[in-house]
């Protein structure tokens, strides 16, 4: 299995502007102003092989999102290395991003006025795909995906569970090696969730695309990943088989996987 | 490399397509053209109401004064066109986070923030400046000679260029800082309104500003001068278009910097 | 039974003032976080205001150019000194009226969540007459702050003058108050008409610029054609900035006064009763859109 990803010791902090609070707090804020160093990844390394389907989970606020807007490209980090096919993605965008797929839960990446076809037209000649290669890929992704019926329609019209769908399609347009998912289920009601793994799971068997997805869903994590990541303050906490974290905890919390990931956040929050 | 540029070229071009016809697809749109153009007029109403209650200054009639004014004008709104996509980005996709998204597809950031809107309705400002600037030269009697269109057209490419500039410019400056971006404002509407002033007596400061910090004057005065003979030397008059590339290309280094901040900081 | 009424005419009025008291709260509250707002970002508020000044110095310039060396010096109406004094009190009082439609309204209009404000027991005209006012006041008021001080620091020739006299500055003062009232019934009846408008903001900008050229804020009215001071001093945006202006500089005879104060209230009056008509009329319409 050859290695697509590959994080060491990826350090990265944010400057926050904290308001003073208590009495006149709003008009004291005028004149003073006072910043606070947030460390978002405090030294986070792992990799992954290609065609892994890997869950990345932690608390709100625990550097998920900014690990995957490192790995994408979005952010540079403060130190450490990042190599995604051999590539250092702030270094290199634009090869980067060709080779990859980003998909966000709670943002679009359609156009919001023109209909889906349209959009999808946009982006071959944004990704510079060639005309059988896209015939053959659009119309593959139309038929598995079933949304032949929803190409003329705008993106704003279309219901959430739709508007993923094509979304999917949108992001995988350019088969790309790698896709990261954001959040991909939230929201999405009990039909749509499972359509949508059943697509990810055969979209990874058939070609082989590596996938990455943080979520809050456990049971995406259960109907898909094998690996599993947390992150928690800013740091690698677990990495290995889903079943590890069960042998660690299902004794105490039983078998439920939410209870066993709540019994896990406490443990960290008692950690520091 | 030099087929990068012509797909950059091409995704911009079919941006503006896009957003063409769904502009067209849009009712009030001839509605907003029509507010537009009255800005405009409302914009130069002063200086004609009080030529015509004061009369002219020595040679400075209001023609003279119309055919420069309507050349920034004409250029402001032919970038306001085209370049709408930076007039826009601090507050429809910088505050928005949709900046992000950009950064994740393989083409130039620039010509996808550019092509990022487009208004139907924003060509009025340009039309209207070219149709009071060829007026105005009929006015005062130039003939429409090889030369004279010859700078006249590069004037108005070059003021493209600068106001394209000041556009990319503002953007760059957001990323660093996005409540103290009204003053960019005297160098957008506000800056033509200089041109009201008769060039022998503008005060040196406005003069010397908007000649070499934003070549305003370079792409509108100068090239008016030099086509109708008011004794300026004929090369200023070809001066429009380096001036404008020279400012396009200052302020997208700010914006390149400000990209470099944003990937830093994330915000 | 006659009790009964009365008790509730009571009730009502005790419901009403309770009403009252909460929407002059949300104002009061409005205000303040946008003054501080404005207060916190100092360098947006020096930034605005530098555009105010730099508009004021080109049209000073203009001014005086045409003073000195126009054709016609002698059809100037105003002197110079008074012109200055115009421009920069203009300039004040400009940021100060709508030109647009208050966002948080026109949001609250695209979005369709009029109809949540609807479910609130409030007046709806005077909640957000008066919240529209009063966030707008609270953002500019440095501004126009700012503006004035340069206006009174410039050297010589670009200052702003003195008020003519001790009862100039004060008809300036009343006048301007009863403006913030001109300007924001305006503002309401334009937000009224844009209530029914589904597709864009064009009709409303119109009416918004119409009144803004008007005022005399793109060129001093007396400057405007002799033929037309008489249509000039009695419509309605003359009492924007025109008017109190001229109480300062003194080009109003002290006579008038109190019929021109007179006009701008008849027209804030109008602008009121048109903007709940308009206003009562439209969100019947949404009423009935929403279903």
């Amino acid at each position: 299995m050859a290695e697509q990803i590959r994080l060491t010791d990826i350090q990265k902090h944010f400057t926050v502007y904290e308001r003073p609070d208590g009495k006149w707090a709003l008009l004291r804020a005028a004149f003073s102003r006072k910043a606070r160093r947030v460390q978002a990844l405090d030294g986070v390394s792992f990799r992954i092989g290609e065609g892994e389907i890997v869950g990345c989970i932690g608390p709100n606020g625990a550097g998920k999102s900014t690990t995957v807007k490192v790995m994408s490209g979005i952010l540079t980090p403060d130190a450490g290395e990042c190599l995604i096919l051999g590539r250092t993605p702030w270094k290199e965008r634009i090869a980067h991003v060709s080779q990859i797929g980003v998909v966000f839960g709670q943002r679009s990446q359609l156009w919001w006025d023109v209909s889906v076809a349209d959009s999808f037209a946009l982006l071959k000649d944004v990704y510079a795909i060639p005309d059988g290669q896209f015939a053959r890929r659009s119309a593959e992704l139309i038929e598995t995906l079933d949304i032949g019926g929803l190409l003329k329609t705008p993106a704003r019209q279309l219901s959430l569970g739709q508007r993923m769908r094509c979304e999917l399609a949108a992001a995988l347009l350019h088969s790309p090696k790698i896709l990261f998912l954001d959040e991909p289920t939230i929201g999405l009601d009990a039909v749509a969730k499972l359509t949508l793994r059943a697509f990810l799971k055969e979209e990874n068997r058939r070609s082989g695309v590596t996938m990455l997805l943080t979520t809050h869903d456990m049971d995406d994590i259960e109907a898909l990943c094998r690996r599993v990541i947390v992150i928690g303050r800013g740091r690698l906490l677990y990495d290995g088989a889903i079943a590890g974290l069960r042998g660690k905890y299902a004794a105490r919390e039983g078998q439920d996987i939410d209870e066993i990931i709540a019994a896990m956040y406490r443990d960290m929050a008692l950690e520091s | 490399m030099k087929s990068a540029v012509w797909r950059d070229a091409r995704v911009y071009l079919k941006y503006i397509r896009m957003h063409f016809l769904s502009g067209l697809e849009y009712k009030g749109w001839w509605m907003m053209a029509l507010q537009v153009l009255l800005v405009c007029v409302a914009d130069f109403l002063p200086s004609f109401l009080i030529f015509a209650r004061m009369g002219d200054i020595g040679a400075w009639t209001w023609e003279r004064i119309l055919l420069i004014y309507a050349l920034a004008v004409a250029s402001f709104g032919l970038a306001e066109s085209f370049c709408r996509g930076f007039d826009y980005f601090p507050w429809h996709m910088l505050r928005s986070g949709n900046f992000d998204r950009l950064l994740l597809r393989p083409r130039s950031l620039a010509v996808q923030v550019a092509g990022s809107f487009f208004h139907i309705h924003r060509l009025a400002r340009a039309a209207i400046g070219i149709f009071a600037a060829v007026w105005a030269l009929s006015r005062l009697g130039v003939p429409a000679t090889a030369f004279s269109v010859g700078v006249i057209g590069l004037a108005l490419l070059g003021g493209t260029l600068v106001y394209s500039g000041v556009f990319v410019l503002c953007s760059g400056i957001a990323f660093f800082t996005i409540k103290a971006l009204d003053w960019i404002y005297i160098l957008t509407n506000a800056s033509y309104q200089v041109t009201r002033i008769p060039i022998d007596y503008m005060p040196g400061l406005f003069r010397r500003a908007f000649t070499f910090l934003m070549p305003m004057l370079v792409i509108s005065y100068y090239p008016a001068a030099v086509v109708c003979g008011w004794g300026e030397p004929v090369a200023a008059g070809f001066l429009a278009l380096p001036a404008g590339a020279a400012f396009l290309g200052l302020s997208l280094l700010v914006w390149k910097l400000g990209v470099r901040h944003y990937q830093s900081t994330g915000s | 039974m006659g009790k009964g009424k009365g008790m509730g005419v009571a009730m009502d009025r005790t419901r009403k003032f309770s009403l009252f008291v909460c929407s002059a709260r949300a104002c009061i509250g409005l205000f303040r976080i946008r003054s501080i707002e404005s207060l916190q970002y100092r360098a947006a508020a020096l930034s605005s205001g530098s555009i105010s000044v730099f508009w004021a110095l080109i049209e000073i310039t203009v001014y005086t150019v045409f003073y000195r060396y126009a054709a016609h010096r002698e059809a100037a109406t105003l002197t110079l000194a008074q012109m200055v004094s115009y421009i920069w009190l203009g300039q004040t009082l400009v940021p100060l009226h709508p030109l647009s439609i208050d966002d948080e309204l026109l949001a609250k209009i695209n979005s369709g969540d009029v109809g949540v404000e609807l479910c609130r027991p409030l007046d709806l005209y005077f909640h957000w007459f008066a919240k529209s006012a009063a966030g707008r006041v609270g953002r500019f008021w440095w501004r126009a702050l700012i503006t004035l001080g340069i206006g009174l620091l410039m050297p010589g020739p670009l200052r702003l003058g003195a008020p003519v006299s001790a009862a100039g500055l004060i008809m300036f003062l009343v006048s301007v108050a009863s403006t913030f009232l001109l300007s924001a019934a305006y503002g309401m009846l334009v937000t009224a008409v844009r209530l029914g408008i589904t597709w864009g903001d064009g009709p409303t900008y119109m009416m918004m610029l119409v009144g803004g050229v008007l005022s005399g804020g793109y060129l001093p009215l007396p400057l405007w054609p002799d033929f037309m001071q008489g249509f000039l001093y009695v419509q309605p945006f003359a009492g924007y900035l025109d008017l109190p202006v001229r109480f300062y500089v003194g080009a109003i005879p002290p006579g008038r006064a109190a019929a021109t104060i007179a006009l701008q209230l008849g027209w804030t009056l109008l602008f009121v009763c048109a903007g709940r008509l308009v206003m009562r009329g439209r969100l019947r319409g949404v009423i009935i859109q929403g279903g």
